[in-house]
């Protein structure tokens, strides 16, 4: 038995509470960022939730971007800042996947609709005199990109999923005729199953680009800002 | 009832110095320091319970800490190796062994204090 056992063992007690608290705050990070072992139910819903977060920003970026232009200007036909939506005549196609059932030894991912296609067919089209272009109600900018995402493409950092809806204002016959020549895209995809279907609009709207127009490294030249 | 006091300001006392010192713990590392955890917490129970009971010897606290915390990070290890999740085993031991030096440390508090 020996006196002053109180400071041992409040030594012990400090490691304790240190080791405790560290171990709390450490756990909370990684309770953060621990991302890739949640369940993917979890993962889906989360996905979903900012999903449709985005769009719905992306809903007030527009109704912005329109209350910003109409006042005040309204008179006079002043180049508009943006792209607006524009309607006029033009062309539909759509695109949808090949519904043959593959063949033995064939390639399952020939019969699907990649965003190969689709950039060929935004470049047909825009070679063709096509003045806007939207793909999905996704307005094709000159920043717009069609790239592989998984199952679906993604285009102005937006999924889309077939069947692919691509309209285009122009002269219709003359787009038409771009697309449907020999050797063009159009018979190109009919050879891969992909189904196409092309109409010629008297009156088509093509929707107004929902995506940011404003540049970070970008500035015009010879300006001092 | 100046030693609990005492033990409970150096609780603090540690928190306060775990919640502001720039350290995290690696995700891998945390099963060793729950363990660490559990040792630690065992032993100041348990040298709580010798120190009412008249009967602290610093030899066998400091050397059943050590032991204590060297076979259950051990085990940690040897489980990790082996794929099983044995430092379950440490974790239990230790859960029990609280209980059980709660339930002396109440007996002598009530003893002291309470008893008529």
């Amino acid at each position: 038995m020996k006196k002053g056992w109180e400071l041992p063992v409040m030594s012990i007690t400090v490691i304790l509470g240190a080791l405790l608290s560290t171990q709390f705050r450490s756990q909370a990070v990684f309770a953060r960022q621990d991302l890739p072992s949640r369940r993917s139910e979890d993962l889906l819903q989360m996905l979903k939730q900012a999903e449709a977060e985005k769009d719905a920003l992306s809903r007030e970026v527009t109704q912005l971007r329109e209350l910003r232009r109409h006042p005040g200007q309204s008179a006079g036909k002043q180049p508009e800042q943006g792209m607006p939506a524009l309607e006029g005549p033009g062309i539909e196609i759509v695109l949808t996947d090949s519904e043959k059932p593959t063949g033995k030894g064939e390639d399952p991912n020939i019969a699907i609709v990649h965003n190969d296609d689709l950039l060929r067919l935004v470049n047909e089209l825009r070679s063709a005199g096509a003045e806007a272009i939207s793909v999905n109600d996704q307005r094709m900018a000159d920043s717009s990109e069609i790239a592989c995402a998984g199952t679906t493409i993604l285009i102005n950092k937006s999924r889309i999923a077939p069947p692919f809806t691509v309209r285009a204002i122009g002269g219709g016959e003359g787009l038409r005729s771009a697309l449907g020549m020999r050797g063009g895209i159009i018979e190109y995809l009919r050879f891969y199953g992909i189904q196409v279907d092309v109409k010629v609009r008297e009156m088509l709207t093509v929707p107004a680009y929902a995506g940011s127009t404003m540049f970070r490294y970008a500035k015009p030249v010879g300006k001092q800002s | 009832m100046k030693a609990v006091i005492l033990i409970a300001g150096a609780l603090m006392a540690g928190i306060l110095l775990g919640a502001y010192a720039p350290i995290t713990i690696p995700n891998e590392w945390s099963k060793y320091v729950a363990v660490a955890i559990l040792a630690a917490l065992d032993t100041g129970l348990g040298g709580v319970r010798s120190g009412l009971d008249d009967r602290f010897d610093l030899a066998v606290f400091a050397s059943g800490f050590t032991a204590n915390s060297l076979l259950a990070a051990g085990l940690t290890l040897l489980g990790d190796k082996l794929g099983i999740d044995l430092y379950l085993a440490a974790i239990v031991v230790f859960g029990t062994r609280l209980f059980e030096n709660l339930a002396k440390i109440r007996r002598l508090l009530l003893d002291r204090y309470w008893s008529v």
